[in-house]
């Protein structure tokens, strides 16, 4: 298929940066992605997020984030011209792309600390009950052993390894329950450690009132 | 990407047991995409309403939440008026135990009992704060005109 540049015999600005531009059975030509229409931030390996599960076109974080602000500069500009209309047209795509910008992963829940999804128990099978199936792919423990294995969460709770794996590498708490489990990172330790002092403060304050009735 | 097999059971299930006052077919070409219709709940607002919506699984399902919105137009404190829905499971509160059934139903819960201190579209929560009477009346007048087939 001829691109845009092509029809127009022009010189396509954009070609050298476009992975796998000259395969044949690349399909990245048919299916553009956010960062066809931007500028890539070559250096920030960081920014992409962190699980992509097999998918390689998927636009990042960044690339919402960058947009809503290319549209946030139209906004400004649109302001001088009054035109209220167009202006909440401009909004609702902004906090769209922001939702997006926000949406995978971020919500919820800080991923399960490493230390722990390393050590998750191998449970062997006849732990299981006949009719148990994983809550996560729905199939039953003992038809399908072929995978990784079973594990379960100090809530008690059974999952298949491959399936409770990439959710702890999100959000640490049990997809059945939501018992927390460890996590490393900071805001979490500190909230709950400050729950912690704010508990044994609570108590010793109860042993006090107990003491002086 | 093939889909995973849970996606089809789910499928499977929702055509062939579908939760009473919803339906959620997929389109042939993009089976992630589901064209759902739910019924407004009898004795809410929007009893006698017939609702469209979008459901979308993502790459990351049932790691991450489906995308759903409302395509009808709605008075509701929780649903803002591109149809965006303001439900804790379909953000934060995600489990991958949670299904497409679970979260439809959910939705048709929030349709029963509208929650004005948790807003998405703030005018219509302050109308139902100040005057329900009135908000619902309005809700009811909104089914009567976007929502009867």
């Amino acid at each position: 298929m001829a691109s845009y540049f092509d029809d127009h015999s022009l010189e396509d600005p954009y070609k050298a940066r476009r992975p796998n531009n000259n395969n044949a059975n690349s399909n990245s030509r048919f299916n553009p992605d956010l960062s066809h229409f931007m500028p890539r931030e070559d250096t920030d390996e960081t920014a992409q997020t962190p699980y992509q599960m097999g998918a390689t076109s998927m636009p990042g974080e960044g690339d919402f984030r960058r947009l809503a602000q290319l549209f946030g500069t139209f906004r400004q500009r649109e302001e001088a011209l009054g035109d209220e209309e167009h202006q909440e047209f401009l909004d609702n795509l902004i906090t769209q792309l922001m939702d997006e910008a926000g949406a995978s992963g971020k919500h919820g829940p800080p991923p399960a600390s490493k230390s722990f999804i390393r050590d998750l128990p191998f449970v062997p099978l006849k732990e299981v009950k006949r009719d148990d199936a994983c809550i996560i792919c729905n199939e039953n423990f003992q038809e399908n052993e072929s995978k990784a294995g079973i594990t379960k969460l100090p809530c008690k709770h059974f999952f298949d390894r491959d399936c409770i794996v990439p959710w702890l590498e999100l959000h640490n708490n049990c997809p059945a329950c939501r018992a927390e489990v460890p996590s490393d990172d900071p805001v979490w330790i500190k909230k709950k450690r400050d729950a912690e002092l704010a508990k044994y403060a609570a108590e010793a304050e109860v042993d006090e009132d107990w003491m002086y009735s | 990407m093939a889909l995973p097999k849970r996606i089809i059971k789910e499928t499977e299930r929702l055509m062939a047991d579908p939760a009473p006052g919803i339906s959620a077919t997929p389109h042939d070409d993009n089976l992630r995409y589901f064209d759902v219709i739910i019924a407004g709940p009898n004795q809410s607002p929007f009893e006698g309403g017939v609702f469209k919506l979008e459901l979308f699984l993502p790459e990351d399902y049932p790691m991450a939440p489906p995308k759903v919105r409302f395509m009808t137009k709605i008075y509701h404190p929780n649903i803002d008026k591109l149809g965006r829905i303001c439900l804790d499971i379909l953000k934060d509160k995600w489990s991958p135990a949670l299904q497409i059934r679970t979260v439809l139903l959910s939705v048709q819960a929030l349709l029963s009992s509208p929650n004005p201190d948790d807003p998405l579209a703030n005018d219509v929560a302050q109308h139902w704060k100040e005057n329900e009477n009135a908000a619902i009346q309005t809700a009811q007048e909104w089914t009567r005109k976007y929502a009867t087939a």
